[in-house]
């Protein structure tokens, strides 16, 4: 019983008469699919949190990826479509080294970002083709901290505190409320393993929780070990718990 | 005091108004070709002529009442009497129409309280219910169209139910796949007849299930021209301020997207019913078991958390009664946890999500 | 035409690369020529192309750059792509099939690409068509490099430490700048070991000079 409505959401090149672009905004809804990813900056640094627990007893953990190193000083998380993500992380390492190769200079996150976002706008003005289901967070330093977003339409902007995924309207609204210009990395990342917690409504879990921060430093975008994670994820949980409670 | 109450009772059984008193033609005792087959033709004055007759006369479920006058020894059967008691002015009659296809009921079984979780339409329920109570008082701002959405068996009905027999009104449903009849008109009558019957017996709540199978969106009913007659019908039943006082309109979709937008507009607020969680799926068992003909040895939790995704009535229905029938047929006299898990595990619930592997 | 350009090409420079027991040395001198012209007295002929991975380059100094640009932006992606460091082979063999690539077209240039990866301390030399030879203890390109091989075989032993290697490797440069007309103006060196990648500074490479000068 599926019947176009006016064809307006089959391709992707047409206009709808209010001028909407359905499949673009069907790419978003697959985005919502994805476990949230938090991005927050700070004058330390930036920082990723994703929620990367598993479904199933017979995964193995390590398969689950939701941020990665795209070059020394940049690093982006995801949230939306798996196999989408990757040909954007490689996209994006990719453009990363041609910086390098073309001006032997490490690129900077916001010509990244753009790159990135370039490559996505291509997928939703031409036939043929299908919007990527994946918002990226890119975290880097350049000069300073920086934090993008990007979705599915190629839009892109840059954020002090924001979230992709299934809980990104909860881990918003406490950041409207919490973030703070001079908090330190390290209370950031408390912060947004708390909203994170608010956001899957649940406690965190060591290994279901991956943690990328880049300092300014070294500007050296690192992905945290499970044992560097602990006493962060044991702080939020306090008060997680203490929130749940009510 | 207790002697007193002893005393009392056997004495003082009072016999009561019947409310509410819905039959069913049933016929002659004898047959023969001469025989004409009565059908009522106005409602109201039906129901005059059958009080004239009957007044007075006590009825309970299942009994008889012969006409005596322009059909003698035509007979009708009781099909209920809310409460039992004696026909009086005031009682409403209400006789079932065989080729119709609006049901009326007396819902007694049912309670709010019996819903688990669906905060959001308790709340309107509990508003209903004032309007119902005392209609004049909401004047222009009566609660009049309510559309209820979610899954299959998260409560629609039952709420609708319970609404009804909590404010002891009458509750008239029709599935809205019955309305499109054979002939094009059928189904524009049909939902006359039904308000028809909603205006006599109101206050009272109309409850319209699967109703997108007939308020399709417009762009859909090309294919089906008998529909927008149907869709055509409804916006002026909906739209009736003034003779629908005291009838509370409750239509019922699974899928609220197909609806059609100008109807979607007469109702004033959409509620959705959402899949149980896991707390509210821990109430649901437990509530099942409170009643349970058999023992109950099980970790309720467990069931719980491996039934996500579930509908309070694919609880009850696939698994405690599937785990209840596996325990009589193997003739033990408790139901294990065992029993409900392999209930859970032979419902291969459809996979409405997408693979969750394709998503991080 | 190739021939032509390629006779110029290796007619300047000495580089040396020694394999030792606990890493590897390579060592250029820094003149840059254009026929008898020195058109360069501090040409670059050595470059950090991965973490613990040197190439030096012999030949056409555009295309050197190029490569070592090209194989540095290479490496790095293999690192993010696999979440692991290409060894040396894995290196050799892609410089192999670019160079092989363009065969037709040329990069002129010889390489030495050595380092250490998780296997040990390992160097390749690679020729402009990508043949790619893995030098097991010593290896000398360019014009200076048969004066240069002359030091390195007398006296190199695979017992060597990489600081017993960075003198041999001065010795045999300095050998070579002593004799090669293209070969001269200074020495760089690099030494790579398990603790990291050492570039050997001026004053370093002046004290073990001092040793080796007669």
């Amino acid at each position: 019983m599926h019947l176009p409505q006016m064809g307006y959401d089959r391709a992707i090149t047409v206009f709808s008469p209010d001028g909407r672009l359905f499949q673009v905004e069907y790419a978003r809804e697959a985005v919502k699919r994805g476990a949230t990813a938090i991005g927050v900056k700070t004058k330390e640094g930036v920082l990723l949190v994703a929620d990367r627990r598993v479904t199933s007893k017979l995964l193995e953990p390590d398969t689950i990826e939701k941020i990665f190193i795209i070059d020394d000083h940049i690093g982006a998380a995801t949230s939306g479509l798996v196999a989408d993500a990757r040909i954007l992380i490689d996209r994006a390492r990719l453009e990363a080294q041609i910086n390098r190769l073309t001006y032997d200079e490490p690129i900077s996150v916001k010509d990244l970002a753009k790159r990135i976002c370039d490559f996505k706008q291509q997928f939703t003005q031409f036939g043929g083709v299908r919007p990527f289901g994946v918002s990226l967070l890119i975290a880097g330093i350049d000069e300073k901290p920086r934090l993008y977003e990007t979705d599915p339409s190629g839009a892109l902007l840059e954020y002090k505190a924001t979230a992709i995924g299934a809980g990104r309207n909860v881990v918003m609204e406490y950041f409207e409320k919490e973030y703070d210009d001079n908090m330190s990395l390290d209370d950031a990342i408390v912060k947004a393993m708390i909203a994170m917690g608010k956001a899957i409504e649940s406690e965190l879990t060591y290994d279901g929780i991956e943690v990328g921060v880049i300092r300014v430093e070294d500007k050296m975008f690192r992905i945290l070990s499970v044992e560097e994670v602990k006493d962060y994820v044991d702080k939020a949980n306090e008060v997680i718990r203490r929130e749940l409670g009510n | 005091m207790i002697l007193y109450h002893f005393k009392q009772q056997p004495f003082v059984r009072e016999v009561q108004e019947v409310k509410y008193l819905i039959l069913r033609p049933l016929g002659y005792p004898l047959r023969a070709s001469y025989h004409e087959y009565p059908v009522v033709d106005n409602p109201r004055v039906f129901e005059r002529y059958a009080k004239d007759q009957w007044k007075g006369e006590f009825v309970s479920k299942g009994k008889m009442l012969f006409d005596y006058r322009m059909f003698p020894d035509f007979a009708f059967e009781v099909v209920s009497a809310e409460p039992e008691g004696i026909i009086t002015d005031s009682t409403r009659i209400l006789v079932e129409n065989p080729k119709s296809v609006v049901e009326t009921e007396i819902v007694k079984d049912v309670r709010i309280d019996d819903v688990v979780g669906q905060e959001e339409a308790k709340r309107k329920v509990k508003v209903i219910l004032k309007y119902l109570k005392n209609p004049e008082k909401f004047g222009k701002w009566a609660p009049k169209n309510v559309l209820f959405f979610g899954p299959p068996g998260t409560g629609k009905t039952m709420t609708a139910k319970a609404l009804a027999n909590e404010a002891n009104v009458p509750f008239i449903s029709v599935k809205s796949t019955k309305l499109i009849g054979e002939h094009v008109g059928d189904g524009a009558r049909r939902i006359h007849e039904l308000y028809e019957r909603a205006r006599q017996v109101k206050p009272c709540i109309v409850f319209l299930d699967e109703f997108d199978s007939i308020a399709l969106d417009r762009s859909y009913q090309d294919l089906r021209g008998d529909v927008s007659e149907v869709v055509n019908a409804l916006l002026t039943e909906l739209d009736g301020i003034e003779r629908n006082e005291g009838i509370c309109t409750i239509a019922a979709t699974n899928r609220i997207e197909l609806l059609d937008p100008s109807i979607r507009s007469r109702f004033e607020e959409e509620i959705e019913f959402k899949l149980p969680s896991l707390e509210e799926r821990m109430k649901i068992l437990e509530n099942n078991f409170r009643e349970f003909p058999l023992k109950v040895k099980a970790n309720l939790r467990v069931v719980a958390e491996m039934t996500e995704g579930f509908s309070g009535r694919d609880l009850v229905e696939k698994v405690i009664k599937s785990a209840l029938h596996r325990a009589i047929a193997e003739e033990r006299d408790s139901i294990e946890t065992e029993d409900l898990i392999k209930a859970v595990e032979k419902v291969r619930k459809p996979v409405k999500q997408p693979p969750k592997q394709m998503f991080v | 035409m190739f021939g032509e350009i390629q006779d110029k090409v290796y007619k300047g420079t000495t580089t040396v690369g020694l394999v030792c027991r606990d890493g590897v040395v390579m060592a250029t001198e820094k003149r840059a020529t254009m026929g008898n012209f020195i058109a360069s007295r501090r040409a670059k002929k050595i470059y950090r192309i991965a973490d613990r991975v040197a190439m030096t380059t012999a030949g056409a100094v555009g295309d050197a750059q190029f490569l070592a640009r090209l194989i540095a932006v290479e490496i790095k992606l293999y690192e993010v792509r696999k979440e692991e460091k290409p060894t040396i082979k894995a290196i050799a063999t892609l410089l192999s099939n670019i160079l092989n690539s363009t065969r037709w077209f040329p990069y002129f240039v010889q390489l030495l690409v050595g380092g250490i990866d998780k296997r040990g301390p390992s160097i390749y030399s690679i020729d402009l068509l990508g043949g790619a030879i893995e030098e097991i203890d010593i290896v000398a390109t360019g014009s200076g490099s048969p004066t240069a091989y002359g030091v390195l075989e007398d006296r190199y032993s695979p017992e060597m430490t990489v600081d017993e290697g960075v003198e041999l490797a001065v010795r045999a440069i300095h050998s070579a700048m002593r004799r090669d007309s293209a070969s001269g103006d200074g020495i760089d060196v690099v030494k790579i070991t398990e603790e990291g990648y050492f570039e050997l500074g001026r004053e370093d490479v002046e004290s073990v000079l001092s040793k080796v000068r007669r």
